[in-house]
Order: structure tokens, then C-alpha cells, then sequence
């Protein structure tokens, strides 16, 4: 007897015949429904979901091999296996039966053992199929219940990862994950002074592991560059969240660049990514930017080093950046693509505005069906002038009128704080609670970023602002600040900020005191102090911004005034 | 002639139990009318129903271990479907006897 | 890929073959991790080592950190110039020995 009762179809029109089968068969153990014929095989099949079926060739009304037809494209993926009886031999007739669905064949007069042999085989073939289905059915639910965790994840991730302005008309960007989760991230955002932080990461490996460090990163870098934080503060933070947080061994490849439209400038904090490569508009020469730091997430805070390059750049130039996916990436060879590759696409090019998609698809072309190991991320960012990327977009949803405005602080920059602390973004913070002025918060962060710079750089440090007319002095400048950092001992700068209502809306005036000597002033109209010798002081710029400048004192003071309408403002 | 393989018959009576007088009463009447048919398709000449009959006859013959009858039907076969009933290797008749040889036999083991 | 030690007095060296990558994971941290108490001086000869990827960077970290961390003293010799290439990106120089 058999474990488990199969139910067993008989379908024969000879009815000794389906005697003989039947006694078999129930001898076995197993149950018994009958059919005399093709059209009552099929409808046997459908009423009593038979285990196996034993048809007849040679029936009425629907042949053995109709109703196999039939009966297999019901059964779909279901292992319904059929025996067919026939006293055949000619081997075409045979070959019939398998084309139309047959599993083997019993011959008449029926043998006991060979049956029972049969209908053992197919039991446990049907066993193993039915076993197979359940844990592949299995599988799949599985998969698809976490594919839809992995949806719910990703969507979350790019909310928080790609809030950024990588749509701007000056950037071009390609991101191809290798998987769902996304181990490069590509993140840029506008600070209040229209300036522009871009961050290109690379963590350890792909996917899901990788891409989940990408949160706080991002969290990071889009709150602390709206707050106006600098590039040496907001890496500082990352490096030393990620220190925290992620496993030994694991860290993040990273580029950060600050581009300013106003001064044409970049700055670029480069750590364990392949040279990137610069392309000047005018000559076509391609200057590389090297990494000259360890990853993210490697060092300890007091290790860290937050030094970056800068370089001048004129419109149309060219920042190109990627992750290590596009050098390493490898054709049905094994070979990897390498620089040699990607600088030839650099010097074969006629065309600047078609470079990014040529690299694209020369990429493409070389790594072929052959498909990815790793995430890709391609990135340009051309210097166009500020007007062309739009202003930046601050949310005026608050009210105009409420909050505070009748007050002064004063706020005093001494010492070594005055050479490594940041205070804009806490200035910035407290001038934002004045609605009025929060919509300003651009204007704002770049009259104190010029005054502030002025004061410690021109008046603290005592350096002149000629230097800085053109790419070489630039280098030149930053040395000289660098020196006079390290010597400067004392020194510093005070802001005093006053606010009053006025019938219209409200009065703000910032008065900047340095500890430096000053210069001569006397006699000079606002609109004169763009002369030689008093470039580079971004004054047109501040005079832009507000409604009056004047110097005091030995020139270590200057008072500025911006009045706000609130009726205008509403408008 | 044997009428009967006497081993399997052995071995089917064990199998069938106390069905097996069913069993021979259902293949009798069965023949019986099927043999009637077969005679009056081969009178007629009608090749398709006489091969149709003959084969279904071969089969549960064979199976009722009634082997040489199973043969007379298999040549019967044979010949229908070469759409050659008028040159039959043996009269009629000799199918007839060897069913009534056949059954007489089965009707002795009851 | 794989990986052969030997220790010599308080020096345990390292030697990798072939591609250093995810694949040499485990052969890697038992390599020091089963050693005795005694190393002091830890050495991963590259002259073997075609090729080195960012998880095998996160495994010399591993080891560093194994080591003592900052006071590891951990020498990185013979390496070719695709090795080399992938340390001196990653600024590796600032962290180990690099001969």
C-alpha cells in the first residue's frame, strides 16, 4: 500500500479492460474514476483533478490523443502526468501519442509490475514537481513582498537624496545604479549666496549597504549648505558622522565642490576618487584635479584635513566628474576601460557641447551586453554666469509682519575663532527670524560673507585685495593668508546689527568693526572704491545690496543700511 | 490451440478477486456483441469500422489471457487496414470457434 | 586569489595573490586574526597582487584597526603600479607605510 492515495483516471471504452486497470490500481492503494471516452476523459479531469491519468488511444467521440491535447493546455503548469494504454506498435502512432501530450506508455494485455512501476515513478515525479511549485511559489511571494520593501525604501531614499538643484541648465548627470539602491551619490544644492555646493560619493560597494549611508550624508549636506554653512564645516560634519556610524573598512570616495558664479571660482575637496578632469573652453586643455585626502569616514574628527584647491574658471569651462564605475568599467574581455580610454574621448573631441554623451556612449558601447559591476555616475557642471542658473529659491510661505523687529545685538569674532569659525550661518539664523528678511537671506549671507572678508582679510590680516585681479595672483593671495594666519595672534572683528520698525516695514543697519589699521577713505564716493586699489572688495556688490556704505573711523569701520517695504514685500 | 495462458490467468483470478466472475461475464457479452458487429462490418466492407472493432477486441482479449484469439483479431486487423477484407488468411468462422473455445474455458474456472 | 602568512620574530607578513577583492574577505582577516599574540609589526606584500579593489582598501583598514589603529605599525611593500595607483587615489600613504 502506498502512503499517500493518488486519484487515478481510467479512461478506456473497453470495459474488461477498465476492470482488469481498475482492480490494479486499487490493489495499489490508490482511488479509481473512470471515463469511456475522449469527451468524458476531459470532463473526468476537470470534476476529479486525477493525480495521473491512464487514456486509452482508440476511443469514441474524442481519441486518446484529443484529450491529452486538451487536458495538458488545461493542467497549464500543474505535472498531470499521462500513461498511455494502446496495443499500437507502429512507431509513428507511438510518436503521436508523445506530441500530444503522453508522459509513456503501458502496452496491452497489461502487466501488473510494470504498472505498478509506472504509476510509482510518476507519483514521485509529480511529488518532487509539486514540492518544487510550492517553494518557487514560495520564492516569489517572498521576493515580491520585499521588492515592495526595497519600493517603499527607494522612494523614501530619494526624497531625502535627491532634493537637490541637479537640474539646473548648467549641469549635466547620469546616475546607473547597479541595483535598486544606489551606493554613488550625486547631490548639489544652492547656497543663500547663489553659490553652489556639488557632492559626488562613492560608499564601499553597492546597493542597499552603500546606499544607506547616503542618508545622513545628504541630510547633511542640503541642511547645512541652506543654512550657509561652508564647505570646510559641512564635510567636517559628514566626515565625522560617518566616522560614527559606519563598520570599520567601510567609508565614502568623495568629491565636494563649491562654485562661485560671482567670483568665477571653484573650490574642490577631493578624497579617493580618480582624477578628475577640468576642460578649459578657450584652449581645449584638460587639467586634472588629483585627491589629496583619505575618504570620508576614515578618520577621526581631530584627524581630519579639510584643505581644499581652488581654481579660477571662465565661462564655458568645464568640470567633469565621475565614480570609479566609468574607469573600471570592464567589456566580455575582462578589460577594464581605464584612463587612457576616457582621456582619448578628451582629445578626439570637436565638439564641447557633445563631450558628456560621448563618454556616455562610448562607455556603453565598450562595456557591451557584457553589463555592470559596480554603480556609474557621470557628472559636468559648466561656469555660466548667475543669471543664466536663476536666483535662488527661498520659501517666503511665512508671514511678513510678525516676529521680531526692534532690536540690536553685537556679536565679536576674537582670536582663534576668528580664524577657523564660521559665523555667518548664525547670523544668518538670527536675521532670518525677521520675515521680511528671510526672503533676503541671499542678499543678506552675501553682504556679510564680503563685509566680514573685507574685515578680517583686508583689515585683521592687513592683505591687499590687488593680488586678487587675476588667476595667479589668486594663488599668490591665498598664501599670503595663509602666512598672515598663522602669525596673527590677536585681532578682531565685531558685527553689530541694529533693527528697528519703521512706518513702512522696517530699518536694518550693520556696523563691522576690525581690529586692522584701516585705509584712507576720505573723499571717496561709494561708487569710487571699485578703482584700483580697491578691487576685489566686492564693494559694487555690497552697494547693490543695500542702500548706503560709508566708512568710519581709520577705514576699520563701515556702516551699511537696508530698509525693507512691507508693502512691497507683499506685492 | 491454448486457449488461455494458464500462468497469467493465475495471476489475474488472484488480482480480480472475487470480481473476476464479473469480469468474465462483462468481456463475454461483451464479444458477443462486439463479434456480431465485426461480422456484419466485414460483410459490408467496411474496412474502418472492422479495423475499429478487431483492435478493441485484440486488446481485451489479450488482456483476459485469451492470446490466440488475440491473434485471430490482431490478422483481422491487419487486413481491415490495408483495406484488404476479402483476402482474410482464415474463414471467419475459425474466430467464432476459438471464442466459443475460449469462453467455454473461462466459464470452467468459475 | 589567495593568501599566504609567515610570522618572523614579532612580524607577521601577509602575502596576497591575484585579484584582492570582496572574494578574500575571510581568508584575509584570519590570516591575522589566527596569529599569535606576539606580532607587533604587520606586513602585506603586494608583489603578488594584480589588482586591488575599494573593499580590499576597507580590509587594510580592518587590519590597521586590528593592529592598534594609529599606533599600528603596518608596511605595504611591493606593490605594482596598478596597487600603487589605487593607494595613492585613496590617499592611503596618510595611514600606512607604503614601500
Amino acid at each position: 500500500m502506498v502512503d499517500v492515495p493518488l486519484n487515478i483516471l481510467i479512461a478506456d471504452d473497453n470495459k474488461s479492460d477498465r476492470l482488469i486497470l481498475a482492480a490494479i490500481v486499487k490493489k495499489m492503494g490508490h482511488k479509481v474514476c473512470v471515463a469511456e471516452d475522449g469527451v468524458q476523459a476531459v470532463a473526468q479531469y476537470h470534476s476529479e483533478k486525477p493525480d495521473i491519468i491512464l487514456l486509452d488511444v482508440m476511443m469514441p467521440n474524442m481519441n486518446g490523443q484529443e484529450a491529452a491535447v486538451e487536458i495538458k493546455s488545461s493542467a497549464g503548469e500543474d505535472m498531470v502526468p499521462i500513461i498511455f494504454l494502446t496495443s499500437l506498435q507502429d512507431a509513428t502512432d507511438l510518436a503521436k501519442c508523445l506530441d500530444s501530450g503522453g508522459d509513456d506508455f503501458l502496452t496491452k494485455p497489461y502487466n501488473k509490475i510494470i504498472l505498478q512501476a509506472k504509476i510509482n515513478a510518476f507519483s514521485r515525479m509529480s511529488k518532487m514537481h509539486y514540492i518544487l511549485q510550492q517553494q518557487r511559489n514560495l520564492i516569489s511571494d517572498h521576493n515580491e513582498h520585499m521588492v515592495h520593501e526595497q519600493e517603499v525604501a527607494k522612494a523614501v531614499y530619494d526624497n531625502v537624496t535627491h532634493a537637490g538643484c541637479l537640474n539646473l541648465p548648467n549641469i549635466k548627470h547620469m546616475l546607473s545604479p547597479f541595483s535598486v539602491f544606489n551606493g554613488d551619490v550625486l547631490l548639489a544644492a544652492r547656497k543663500p549666496s547663489g553659490s553652489m555646493h556639488i557632492l559626488l560619493g562613492d560608499f564601499t560597494g553597492h546597493g542597499l549597504p552603500a546606499a544607506i549611508g547616503a542618508m545622513p550624508l545628504a541630510e547633511i549636506f542640503y541642511g547645512m549648505t541652506a543654512k550657509g554653512f561652508l564647505m570646510d564645516d559641512i564635510l567636517r560634519e559628514i566626515n565625522s558622522k560617518l566616522k560614527k556610524i559606519l563598520p570599520i573598512g567601510y567609508f565614502c570616495c568623495v568629491c565636494m565642490v563649491n562654485l562661485s558664479f560671482r567670483k568665477q571660482q571653484i573650490e574642490v575637496w577631493m578624497g579617493g576618487l580618480p582624477d578628475f578632469y577640468l576642460l578649459r573652453h578657450d584652449t581645449g586643455q584638460v587639467e586634472k584635479l588629483a585627491s589629496t585626502h583619505l575618504p570620508l569616514g576614515v578618520l577621526s574628527s581631530q584627524g581630519f584635513d579639510s584643505k581644499t584647491q581652488r581654481y579660477s574658471l571662465r565661462r564655458n569651462d568645464r568640470l567633469f566628474m565621475w565614480s570609479d564605475g566609468i574607469i573600471e568599467s570592464r567589456n566580455d574581455q575582462g578589460d577594464l576601460f581605464g584612463e587612457t580610454r576616457l582621456m582619448d574621448i578628451f582629445n578626439g573631441n570637436q565638439d564641447q557641447e557633445q563631450l558628456f554623451d560621448n563618454i556616455v556612449n562610448t562607455v556603453n558601447e565598450f562595456t557591451g551586453e557584457s553589463g555592470k559591476d559596480d554603480d556609474t555616475t557621470l557628472l559636468e557642471v559648466k561656469m555660466v554666469p548667475e543669471a543664466e542658473v536663476g536666483e535662488v529659491d527661498i520659501d517666503m510661505s511665512r508671514g511678513m509682519i510678525t516676529g521680531p523687529t526692534d532690536w540690536n545685538m553685537r556679536y565679536t569674532l576674537r582670536g582663534d575663532t576668528l580664524k577657523t569659525f564660521n559665523p555667518l550661518p548664525v547670523m544668518l539664523g538670527i536675521l532670518s527670524d525677521v520675515p521680511a528678511l528671510h526672503g533676503l537671506s541671499g542678499q543678506l549671507y552675501t553682504l556679510m560673507a564680503e563685509l566680514f572678508s573685507n574685515a578680517f582679510e583686508h583689515g585683521v590680516l592687513g592683505l591687499s585685495s590687488d593680488l586678487k585681479k587675476d588667476a595667479k595672483g589668486f594663488a599668490e593671495y591665498y598664501a599670503q593668508r595663509e602666512l598672515a594666519m598663522k602669525s596673527m595672534d590677536d585681532g578682531q572683528v565685531m558685527f553689530e546689527f541694529d533693527h528697528s520698525p519703521t512706518q513702512a516695514g522696517g530699518l536694518l543697519t550693520l556696523t563691522v568693526t576690525d581690529s586692522g589699521g584701516g585705509f584712507d577713505y576720505v573723499g571717496k564716493q561709494a561708487n569710487q572704491f571699485s578703482d584700483a586699489g580697491y578691487s576685489g572688495r566686492g564693494i559694487p556688490l555690497i552697494v547693490s545690496i543695500c542702500d548706503s556704505l560709508e566708512y568710519l573711523g581709520r577705514g576699520n569701520i563701515v556702516k551699511v543700511t537696508l530698509s525693507w517695504n512691507a508693502k512691497g514685500l507683499e506685492e | 490451440m491454448a486457449r488461455l495462458n494458464m500462468s497469467q490467468i493465475d495471476e489475474l483470478k488472484d488480482l480480480m478477486e472475487e470480481a473476476f466472475a464479473d469480469l468474465v461475464e462483462t468481456y463475454i457479452s461483451d464479444c458477443e456483441e462486439k463479434i456480431t458487429r465485426l461480422r456484419a462490418a466485414i460483410e459490408a466492407s467496411d474496412a474502418p469500422l472492422s479495423a475499429e472493432i478487431s483492435h478493441s477486441l485484440k486488446g481485451s482479449s489479450a488482456n483476459i489471457c485469451a492470446e490466440d484469439l488475440s491473434d485471430l483479431f490482431k490478422a483481422i486487423e491487419d487486413q481491415a487496414r490495408l483495406d484488404n477484407l476479402s483476402q482474410m488468411p482464415q474463414p471467419f468462422s475459425d474466430v467464432q470457434d476459438e471464442y466459443q473455445r475460449v469462453k467455454g474455458a473461462l466459464q470452467n474456472l468459475l | 586569489m589567495s593568501i599566504a602568512t609567515s610570522v618572523n620574530g614579532n612580524e607577521l607578513t601577509v602575502q596576497v595573490e591575484g585579484r584582492f577583492d570582496f572574494s578574500a574577505h575571510q581568508e584575509f582577516r584570519d590570516a591575522y586574526e589566527k596569529t599569535d599574540d606576539g606580532v607587533k609589526n604587520y606586513v602585506i606584500d603586494m608583489s603578488r597582487a594584480t589588482y586591488l579593489d575599494s573593499s580590499a582598501l576597507g580590509m587594510l583598514l580592518l587590519l590597521r584597526d586590528h593592529a592598534g589603529g594609529d599606533s599600528a605599525n603596518v608596511r605595504i611593500t611591493k606593490c605594482n603600479q596598478d596597487v600603487k595607483k589605487i593607494l595613492t587615489i585613496s590617499n592611503f600613504e596618510q595611514l600606512f607605510t607604503i614601500e
